[in-house]
Formats: structure tokens, C-alpha cells, sequence
């Protein structure tokens, strides 16, 4: 259900500007939870005004008050802690199975965890239940850490310090025999090794090294052979001694790496709450960077059946496409207090802007987020939904009006808790009479269940109940438009915007008249419908008129 | 030609002609022979569940003290070079998390890579902020291209010559030799990365691969054929001479072609010499373990 509204007003692009920086942010924006509950909203909403303020500098959001170097310095901590959060890694989920990669990984979430608790104030701090209970086990933990990285040291059990010098000297030995070998090959035979294990010699060069014992051969090709050669009986004895060594260092390092494990199950639980810190506080953090960048607001959560009020509303993909056109975008005002309502207004006048800014507004502020716009005052939903035609929605046998039937049984069924239900351009595809008697219908149907608040825009004209408002979007000011043409028309899609974009009022009243919008066949020319066809239209309905 | 030293204080991608043409063994001679410190690791099917599954040795290589290799976390343990971890990765292939670790003596490791070419990426990151910049990849061509142009990296290309392929060997080796010295057309960058063309007279870019079908649809009038980079071209060698013949090619991405490293079974150098443009010839060196 939400999805539709998801994808309604392009919800994926404003998410996309919301990075958290650590594997459990990550994983919950993944999840892409819709809160219902008003006091779990007001919660994130506390911690990421929380954010806003500590991480608030002078260049970017004036602090009053806030001296330079004050602000100064949270612009530092805030990098500080984004780079501790970045660093923070997810705790492995298959415990000791994980062996030392699974230790690198705790102690590189303890110490991250630890520069994070610092950093944050105090209280925010405590709100996001940073409590500082692993001391001991980071300690622990750091006797085998050196400058970020992470191994099982010797001093996690003397058995591995004393097994590791004798490794140390073994290869010493092995070292020194196996030169001491190769210079022998190298004088009696001119085959000189180096460092390499192998050689490609001819055969018949191999033949009497074989016979001797000092190398061993495999065919390469017809005529040659790889060369390796054969170490003398000390080496090999050694080299026995050095394998025996390093099977004892291989227990040694599971016995210690099991001991640190057992430690790191003893704190099962605080790591859980350390996680569950992170990522609160990651989500915040991340809500308030994404504020900043969009000039977003905190919304204001009102009681059921309060109306929706919108002051400086911004439609996010539209203000970034008409920005790409050098135009300018006309934020929207607009109050909706009645529980139904039906927008009307001219082609490319902003219906259908409106329903997808209302429907990115709710749904931001239900998962959590600031919203663009400088006030949005709505009640919390159970649930948001749109029915709009989605060009992607297919179903095998159904026609497009079929699918938008479809489409509308799905959202209604979710009707039986509050709903915000939008519906844009609703039975497009039909005959207007019978598309006017669908809407009547819905409208009528929604008046009598006071869990849905409906938003409809259309061009068709259907009997209203009285708990719905008729609206209009202001539309394009032709007057002032033939005033400055006469007649002309401009050439290039993005003439014909910025024309469209200049004489089109953005904007919402009381359609109290209820006649429709007559300017289609000015947007038609400016868009470059021939003339010839604009005239015909005119005439047609100029006849129209006349008859009525 | 030294190999060695065109591989030291860069990335370079250790490619074969096909399996078991000799990558790993050459990789393990470059780490014989380098004077600094390296890092290794492979890229592609070989690095995540093939050979899990057809049970063939996985690639291991002889480290140095200093030295770090990407290596399967469940394989630390059994590695003798006393490994300390400098990054775990998040599991991605069969075989589990991959680990970026730094050899504590000598001895040898496992090595594997990431799944993804942005995990490639990341991977290298780490590597130069080890303070490493001799890097090793073994594998994969196809997962060469966005991570080898942001790390500048070269390619050593590994070939093996049996008188049965030896004409189709030497004729991949010229392709590869003559596209490495291509112009390079960075104006087209973007349009690989999704990006919209540039607004270029004459050019004819082509996404993805250039196989003989796409070749042929090549307008009469195009005069420059971009494209991404050199491991796009999926062509014969006569069928890149006759577009060579008909116009420029160039590529947005331009990477460097160290050496032709051919290991020959029963072929002359002679014979595939003779078979080589000047451009490959120049490029060629041979089995470096072989020993007159």
C-alpha cells in the first residue's frame, strides 16, 4: 500500500539523499520502516533536531549566540563522528565461527563505539543509551591490536610467545641450510635458484642433477622439465620440526582466540545495547546531515481529523528538474480542512504536483524524517496509498482502466484503518459521464467512512458530498499571456516550459464556481499544436457554447 | 624487458588468455623478485565459488614480512605468515568474508578478492592507506575496468603457447598489444558511467561489449569508434584490423599493457615472434623461470 505512494511522489530520490554510515543505518533504511505511532515519530524527531543542533556551524546554519570557534569545533566534533561511525563494522552474527576476523571486528566496534560515546554530549548521549559497559573487554581486545589493526598476540598466552620465537629461529636455521644448498646446486651445476622454487631447464640438462639428488623434475614440454630443487636431510628434519611447531602455534591461537570469545559472549548483552545505540544514533545523524543539505523542517504531528496545513512546500524532483531548466519553482501553500478533497485545474496547472508533494511530505514524516517545507502541520496515518495510473503497473487481461480499478480495490481494502488515499486523474480512461459517476461513487463512499481522507484531483465534475472541499489550482493567467504574445509561439521544449512556467499562477483556492479551466487549447498551442488545429478547436467550442 | 620493475609503486592486473596459463605462477615470480613491500589479491570466478565447487587449488602466494594479501577469513588460521588483520569485508561469495591482512613473517596464504567491482575498489583503498603501493591482482579481465582506471593501473597479460593455439594466441596478443596503444577519449567517460554523449562529429560510441555483430553495425561514416576500454573489445584480430583499416578507435578508459608474458610448450620464440605485431613484440617477455 505504501509503495504506491512510494512511488506516487518518486520517494526513492529523496531517500537517496539519506546515507547513514554504519551497517545497522544502512540496515534500517533498507527496511524502510512507516511509523504510525505519533510518540515514536516525536522520538526521532527529538534525536534528529538533537543532531541538527550539535552538528549546526557557523557556514552552514548561523547559531545564535554560537561564537566561531564554538561552532568551529562542532563542525569538527560532527566529522569526528562521522568518521568513527563510518568505521564502525557490524558485530558478527556467527560468533566464535568467525575466529580472529570475528575479534578484529568486535574490537573495531568497541573502539569506534567508545570515540562516538565521547564525542556526543552528555545527555544525547544518554538518550541514545550509549552506556560505556565494555571497558574490560576492550581492554582485553587491545592486547592483540596495534594501530587498527588486529592478530592474536603473544601476550594472550605465553605458550604462543614461547612457540613463536622457536618458528623465528627454526626459519632462521631453514633459511641459512636451504642457501647453503642452493650454492652447492649453483657450484657443481651453474642452475642458480635464487629465491625462486622452481626452474625450467632442458631435459637433457636435468638428466645427470636428477641422477646426483640434487633436483627433482616433472615434464614441462617435449624437451624440458621443472627443475625443483631437493633439500638436504637436516633441511628436511627441520623443516619437520618447523610444521610440528606451527601445528602447536595453530592450537595455542584457537585456545587463545576461544578464551577471547568466551569473553566476548559474557558481554553478549551490552554489545546488543551498543548496537542498538548505533544505530539510533547513526539514523539521527544521518536524518540530520540529510535536513541540512535540503533545508528540511521538523513536521508537527496534529490529532486525528485535523486538518493538513503546507506552507513552503517543495516537490524535491520537480524543484531539481525546473533548476536543470534555469525556472524557477513556486513552493505551495495550501490547507486541506475538509477529510475529502477534489482538485481541479488546468492541463500542466499543478494537480497533480500538489497530490505527489502532500503524499512525499506525509510519507517522509511518517518514516521519520524533516520534510521540505518551511511548516507541515498532518495527523498520522495507518497507512498511505495513491491510485494514479502507474505506467508500470501490469496485469495480464486488464486494460488500463482495468489495472487502475485494480489498483483502487487495493488501496480501499486498506480503508478499515485511518488512510490517506490520493488519487490523481481517477477513471482517466473512460467516457467523462461515466468517469464523473465513478468519482461520485468513491466520494460518496468515502463521506461515510471517517477513516479515509481523500485527495482527488480531475478534470471531470461530480456531485459533492459536504465533507468535501472543491479546489482549484489558480492556473494559467491567459490574459496576461495573449497581452505579451499575441499570437506567437516559441520554439524548443524548454521555451515552451519557461512560457507555460511564466504565465501558469502555482497555487490553490476555493473552486467555487465550478465551471472548469478554459486554458488546455493555450497550453496546446504553446506547446506547438498547430494553429490550424487550435482555431478548429476554438470554433468547435465557441459552437458549444452557442448551443448551451 | 625487466617485468619487475614496471610492477613496483603500482596496481597491476595479472590476466591469462584462460585458465591455467600461468597468472598465479607468474604472480608468485613477481613477488620473488620485487624489492618493496606488496599486496595481492584475485578478482573474478576464481577468487569466489568455482572452485569450491570444482574442487581446484585456490591461488596461493609467498609472502614477505610486510606484506598483505586479501585472503578468506576462515583460512586465517591456517596461514603460516602470523596474518594481523587490517579489514574485514562483508561476506560475499561462497567463501565467506573476505580479509585484508598483513603478513607478520614469511610464509604463504590463500588469496580471493571481492564480489563487486566497487568492493574491488574499496579493497585497493585499503591497500594504499596500509601504506602499500605495489599491488598485485590476479584474475579476471572483465573485472579489470573501473577499478584499474581509478587506481592507473597496467595489465600483464599471461599467455599459453601450444603449437596447436599457437596462431590464435599470437593474434589475441597483437589485438591486445594494438589496442593498449589506442588514444585515449576521456571526453566519453561519463557516457560509460550512464552518463549522456557528447555531442562529438563523427563518433560512434558503443556501451559494452564489441563483438563481431556489433561491429558490423558500425555506421559507413563514423570515423572514430569509442569505447569503454580495452577489455570491452571481445573481437578477432581480423575483424579489429578491418575496423582499424575503416577508422579510429579510441577508448574512454585507457589502460596501460605492461607485458605479454607467454609461456611456450613445444613453440619456438622464433615462431611466435614471427607471428607478433611490433607492438606485441615489444611488449613480450618469457617464462621467467626458464633457464637456458
Amino acid at each position: 500500500m505504501n509503495e504506491t505512494a512510494a512511488k506516487f511522489c518518486e520517494f526513492d530520490e529523496f531517500l537517496a539523499h539519506y546515507a547513514p554510515l554504519t551497517p545497522y543505518g544502512r540496515e534500517e533504511k533498507a527496511r524502510g520502516t512507516f511509523y504510525s505511532s505519533p510518540q515514536e515519530l516525536e522520538n526521532i524527531y527529538d534525536l534528529t533536531a538533537d543532531f541538527v543542533a550539535f552538528s549546526r556551524n557557523r557556514a552552514a546554519l548561523p547559531a545564535v549566540g554560537a561564537t566561531s570557534s564554538a561552532s568551529g569545533r562542532n563542525k569538527a566534533k560532527a566529522d569526528k563522528l562521522a568518521w568513527h561511525l563510518r568505521h564502525i563494522p557490524e558485530l558478527p552474527s556467527d560468533g566464535p565461527a568467525s575466529g580472529p576476523a570475528g575479534l578484529f571486528l568486535v574490537h573495531r566496534f568497541l573502539s569506534n563505539f567508545k570515540a562516538v560515546a565521547r564525542l556526543l554530549p552528555a545527555p544525547l548521549a544518554k538518550k541514545l543509551g550509549f552506556r560505556w559497559n565494555c571497558a574490560e573487554l576492550l581492554t582485553l581486545l587491545d592486547r592483540g591490536a596495534q594501530s587498527g589493526a588486529f592478530h592474536i598476540a603473544d601476550s594472550f598466552s605465553p605458550v604462543l610467545a614461547k612457540l613463536r620465537r622457536a618458528i623465528t629461529d627454526t626459519d632462521r636455521h631453514l633459511s641459512g641450510l636451504r642457501a647453503e644448498r642452493l650454492a652447492g646446486i649453483r657450484k657443481r651445476s651453474g642452475l642458480d635458484f635464487g629465491n625462486l622454487d622452481f626452474l625450467v631447464i632442458a631435459e637433457d640438462r636435468a638428466r645427470p642433477l636428477c641422477e646426483s639428488g640434487c633436483v627433482f623434475t616433472e615434464p614441462y614440454d617435449a624437451g624440458r622439465v621443472t627443475a625443483k630443487p631437493i633439500m638436504t636431510p637436516a633441511w628436511l628434519e627441520l623443516s619437520g620440526e618447523r610444521e610440528r611447531l606451527r601445528a602447536e602455534e595453530g592450537k595455542a591461537e584457537a585456545l587463545a582466540c576461544a578464551e577471547l570469545w568466551a569473553a566476548v559472549a559474557g558481554a553478549g548483552a551490552e554489545l546488543e545495547a551498543c548496537a542498538r545505540a548505533v544505530e539510533l544514533c547513526d539514523r539521527a545523524f544521518a536524518r540530520a546531515r540529510m535536513a541540512r543539505e535540503l533545508s528540511l523542517s521538523r513536521p508537527e504531528l496534529s490529532p486525528a481529523d485535523s486538518p493538513i496545513k503546507v506552507s513552503g512546500a517543495r516537490f524535491l524532483p520537480l524543484e531539481r528538474t525546473l533548476a536543470g531548466y534555469d525556472l524557477p519553482y513556486t513552493p505551495l501553500d495550501f490547507v486541506f480542512d475538509k477529510r475529502l478533497a477534489v482538485i481541479h485545474g488546468s492541463n500542466m496547472g499543478g494537480k497533480t504536483v500538489v497530490l505527489k508533494t502532500v503524499t512525499l511530505l506525509q510519507l517522509a514524516a511518517q518514516s521519520g524524517f524533516f520534510v521540505p517545507a518551511k511548516k507541515y502541520s498532518a495527523p498520522v496515518f495507518a497507512g498511505l496509498a495513491a491510485v494514479w495510473g502507474d505506467p508500470d503497473d501490469k496485469a495480464e487481461g486488464l486494460s488500463a482502466f482495468g489495472l487502475e480499478m485494480e489498483a483502487f480495490n487495493r488501496a480501499w481494502a486498506a480503508a478499515g484503518e485511518p488512510l490517506l488515499l490520493v488519487m490523481d486523474e481517477f477513471a482517466r480512461t473512460t467516457n467523462a459521464a461515466e468517469a464523473s459517476a465513478l468519482i461520485s461513487g468513491v466520494l460518496g463512499e468515502a463521506a461515510s467512512n471517517r477513516h479515509v481522507h481523500l485527495m482527488l484531483a480531475t478534470h471531470f465534475r461530480a456531485a459533492l458530498p459536504r465533507e468535501a472541499a472543491a479546489l482549484r489550482m489558480l492556473g494559467f493567467d491567459t490574459a496576461a499571456f495573449r497581452k505579451q504574445y499575441k499570437g506567437k509561439t516559441t520554439a524548443g521544449l524548454r521555451e515552451k516550459l519557461k512560457t507555460i512556467n511564466r504565465f501558469m499562477r502555482y497555487g490553490l483556492a476555493a473552486d467555487k464556481s465550478g465551471a472548469g479551466p478554459a486554458d488546455a487549447l493555450n497550453i496546446a498551442a504553446i506547446l506547438g499544436v498547430p494553429a490550424r488545429i487550435i482555431k478548429a478547436a476554438e470554433r468547435s467550442m465557441e459552437e458549444k457554447n452557442a448551443g448551451n | 624487458m625487466d617485468p619487475i620493475s614496471q610492477l613496483e609503486g603500482r596496481t597491476t592486473f595479472i590476466v591469462g588468455s584462460r585458465k591455467n596459463a600461468g597468472k598465479t605462477t607468474f604472480l608468485n615470480y613477481v613477488l620473488a623478485r620485487r624489492r618493496r613491500p606488496a599486496a595481492c589479491l584475485s578478482v573474478g570466478v576464481e577468487s569466489g565459488t568455482a572452485d569450491r565447487v570444482f574442487g581446484t587449488p585456490k591461488p596461493r602466494v609467498r609472502l614477505r614480512p610486510g606484506d598483505a594479501a586479501v585472503v578468506p577469513a576462515s583460512s586465517l588460521a591456517s596461514s603460516d605468515a602470523a596474518l594481523e588483520i587490517l579489514q574485514v569485508y562483508p561476506a560475499a561469495t561462497a567463501i565467506g568474508r573476505p580479509a585484508l591482512a598483513r603478513a607478520r613473517r614469511e610464509g604463504t596464504a590463500e588469496i580471493t578478492g571481492p564480489a563487486t567491482n566497487s568492493g574491488l575498489g574499496g579493497m585497493l583503498r585499503d591497500i594504499a592507506e596500509a601504506g602499500i603501493d605495489t599491488v598485485l591482482v590476479d584474475g579476471a579481465v572483465d573485472r579489470i575496468t573501473q577499478a584499474a582506471a581509478r587506481a592507473e593501473a597496467g595489465i600483464v597479460y599471461v599467455t599459453r603457447v601450444e603449437p596447436g593455439t599457437l596462431a590464435s594466441a599470437a593474434d589475441a596478443a597483437s589485438l591486445l598489444a594494438e589496442a593498449a596503444e589506442c588514444a585515449a577519449a576521456p571526453g566519453w567517460a561519463d557516457f560509460f558511467c550512464g552518463g549522456s554523449a557528447p555531442a562529438i562529429s563523427g563518433d560512434h560510441a558503443v556501451r559494452g561489449a564489441l563483438t563481431p555483430s556489433r561491429a558490423a553495425e558500425v555506421p559507413r561514416d563514423a570515423r572514430r569508434l569509442v569505447l569503454e576500454d580495452l577489455t570491452k573489445v571481445f573481437i578477432g584480430w581480423r575483424e579489429w584490423s578491418a575496423l582499424r583499416r575503416r577508422l579510429k578507435i579510441v577508448f574512454a578508459r585507457r589502460l596501460r599493457l605492461k607485458a605479454i608474458a607467454a609461456n611456450l610448450y613445444n613453440v619456438t620464440p622464433r615462431e611466435l615472434e614471427a607471428r607478433l605485431t611490433p607492438a606485441a613484440r615489444a611488449k613480450l617477455v618469457y617464462n621467467p623461470y626458464l633457464t637456458k
